[in-house]
């Protein structure tokens, strides 16, 4: 059972990312910013993603869409694989610890 | 019958795990000591108060020659006499700091009983700073570092004493630590522990990577590309931004859990603040 629900919530994010290739820039960048909010909150947050989400931002206030949607998709991946990283994290580091 | 015993056993089962715990970070520094001794079989462990200049000859030359004429000096000078400077309501840091002052700095960061948090030097000296009426000192900022800079020249020849006390908070406190050193963050994937134990000794891009044995030892530190003296939450922030995390806040909980575990690492070794580094 246990094993079921950490297999399901390890494929979230991607079939997170699956529906957010389908969404507008706009949500992409929302979805993004949560994730990243949620990755900085557990002190994994990565340097790239609130530049992206800067420059998406500015690309949607350009009127340039493309643009603004490939930024927006490289913020959210890289949101997610930080949010991972936390998650991954909380029991692998104990792996490392000299003379464990 | 079974009800009695497992009452008797889960007691006895917390308390041994309990003791464990305590017993756990004299553990875990003897063994980084006996990793370090295994990777450098030639270097001398108190001799990783120098930082990769303890494994690197050519490196060391360099650098002594720079050491002729510290670049930190005028920090020390400073420091002094800022330090000697009374305070608003007429007292000193000395007063504050207590008997032994201004060497003090072989018992921080400690553990502080009454916030159950750790109390790290520079936070020491803005609460005296505080309670004398006088503004806090930013923690980045040139005048705590010419204080830092005296009090460690002054505290230079002492041995780290840090004590991780019976105290589930104290504990806490260095677990927490513990596991920030060991944690891998950033978009580059590392740990401070990757660097410092997994490729320790070797060469990334023209740097020597050095042993987390001594890292506390020397700091606050004159870093050639800082072109300024600055304190070890400054390296810690570089650190976490080189691997492409976000670093935190200088002083915030986690650092200083951090400082706790890498200073308790270096226990018994000798101070030699403050000191050059590139």
């Amino acid at each position: 059972m246990m094993k079921t629900v950490i297999r399901i919530s390890l494929l979230l994010p991607l079939s997170l990312s699956a529906l957010a290739a389908q969404a507008g820039p706009a949500e992409t960048l929302e979805r993004a910013s949560t994730i990243y909010e949620q990755a900085l909150a557990q002190e994994h947050g990565w340097s790239v993603t609130e530049p992206l989400i800067e420059e998406a931002r500015a690309a949607m206030a350009a009127g340039d869409e493309d643009r603004a949607q490939a930024l927006a998709d490289r913020a959210l991946l890289t949101a997610e694989q930080s949010l991972k990283q936390a998650q991954d994290e909380k029991d692998a580091w104990q792996a490392r610890v000299v003379g464990r | 019958m079974l009800r009695t015993f497992s009452h008797r056993i889960y007691p006895a089962l917390i308390l041994a795990v309990s003791a464990t715990a305590i017993a756990s970070p004299e553990e875990d520094r003897n063994a980084l000591r006996a990793f370090y001794e295994q990777r450098f079989p030639g270097i001398e462990l108190d001799a990783h108060v120098d930082g990769a200049y303890a494994l690197d000859a050519d490196k060391r030359d360099q650098w002594l020659e720079m050491e002729d004429f510290p670049p930190y000096e005028i920090a020390i000078d400073d420091g002094a006499d800022r330090y000697d400077e009374p305070l608003a309501d007429g007292s000193s840091y000395a007063d504050c700091l207590g008997n032994e002052a201004p060497v003090v700095k072989q018992y921080y960061p400690r553990f502080d009983p009454a916030s159950g948090e750790i109390e790290t030097l520079e936070q020491r000296i803005n609460s005296c700073r505080e309670a004398a009426g006088e503004e806090p000192l930013d923690y980045l900022g040139s005048e705590m570092s010419s204080l830092m800079a005296f009090i460690a020249y002054e505290s230079r020849g002492e041995r780290v004493a840090i004590e991780v006390p019976d105290d589930p908070r104290a504990q806490a406190a260095y677990e927490d630590g513990k596991e920030f050193f060991y944690t891998r963050r950033g978009q580059l994937n590392f740990a401070c522990s990757s660097c410092h134990v997994t490729m320790v000794g070797n060469a990334l891009r023209a740097e020597r990577l050095s042993a987390s044995l001594g890292h506390t030892t020397h700091w606050p530190v004159y870093r050639l590309k800082w072109k300024e003296v600055g304190p070890l939450h400054k390296r810690f922030i570089e650190c976490n931004s080189q691997v492409r995390a976000v670093p935190l806040e200088a002083q915030s909980e986690s650092y200083r859990n951090l400082e706790y575990f890498l200073t308790y690492m270096s226990n018994g070794m000798e101070l030699n603040g403050p000191a050059s580094r590139k």
